[in-house]
């Protein structure tokens, strides 16, 4: 069911973050990197910076979710990171009919409508309810912010989660 | 004159400015600012807005960063949307000289070039005879 050559999922609202990219990288090697998010996606100066924020040899591509789809829809050529802002860019993902089997929580950084879940890591309500829905659908979800610390799964910390 | 910022994760932009400074001695137009934990990516991205309009007195800034990908770089290259402003990351003392010798003469493009290739330069390594 998954999709072949998808090394990492991952939430980061940093998208693609200096040393902490390089990190996981190193325990899990790609040469690709797909970032979703329709905003970003729409601005050509925010992708260029994207781009030049990724380790050298890496090959960025930013997307919009509808790009997405057909992209992940077949078998990816190469070894792949699939990086979103928000567990709802992956929700959306999910009901176009992308099999999502593993999900790494690594950033997502307070403001007013999140709350704490875990170390530096806050979410929405919508934010926990589409965690619930990735589950739902089949995904581990984990909460993990770089390679060297241990992994927590979703129902160790939202209470309810599974 | 062009305006020089430095940008970087904890102290290294006041290292940096204090290690020129032993060298050069005082200079002028240059500020720095520290990423700490505490401090959210978007309000450091603010601080770099406000130190550079303050640095920038019309012939463009440069912002030197530590770690490309990391908060002071990404938020140092959004604010120069629009602006007559350049980032340039790999932060390291030849380079900040290089800055700062090249905005006598230089315009913003050429300065670029300048440091990237005097921060280039000044990596060099020598072994011992056991290595």
């Amino acid at each position: 069911m998954a999709i072949e050559n998808l090394v990492l999922t991952r939430i980061d609202d940093r998208l693609i973050h200096g040393q902490v990219m390089t990190a996981w990288l190193k325990v899990a090697p790609a040469s690709q990197i797909i970032a979703v998010d329709d905003a970003v996606a729409a601005d050509e100066f925010l992708s260029e910076i994207m781009a030049a924020a990724a380790p050298s040899g890496i090959k960025v591509k930013v997307v919009s979710v509808d790009q997405a789809v057909p992209i992940l829809q077949q078998p990816l050529a190469e070894k792949t990171y699939l990086l979103v802002k928000t567990p709802i860019t992956l929700t959306r993902l999910v009901a176009a009919g992308i099999p999502l089997t593993q999900v790494n929580v690594g950033g997502m950084g307070m403001n007013p409508s999140r709350k704490r879940l875990y170390k530096n890591i806050a979410a929405s309500d919508e934010e926990v309810a589409a965690f619930r829905q990735l589950a739902d659908a089949g995904a581990t979800v984990s909460f993990q912010i770089v390679p060297a610390e241990r992994s927590y799964d979703l129902s160790v910390v939202v209470k309810g989660g599974k | 004159m062009i305006g020089i910022l430095i940008a970087g994760h904890g102290e290294i932009a006041a290292g940096v400015l204090s290690a020129a400074q032993l060298i050069l001695g005082p200079i002028d137009q240059v500020e720095t600012l520290a990423l700490t934990v505490d401090l959210a990516p978007e309000t450091f991205g603010d601080q770099v807005v406000a130190a550079g309009e303050r640095l920038d007195t019309g012939d463009g800034l440069v912002i030197l960063t530590d770690l490309r990908g990391g908060t002071p770089f990404n938020q140092s290259a959004l604010a120069t949307r629009d602006r007559r402003w350049a980032v340039v990351c790999g932060l390291s003392l030849p380079m900040f000289i290089q800055a700062i010798e090249s905005r006598v003469t230089a315009d913003l493009p050429d300065l670029i070039e300048q440091v990237k290739a005097a921060a280039a330069d000044g990596i060099v390594s020598i072994k011992g005879k056991a290595v």
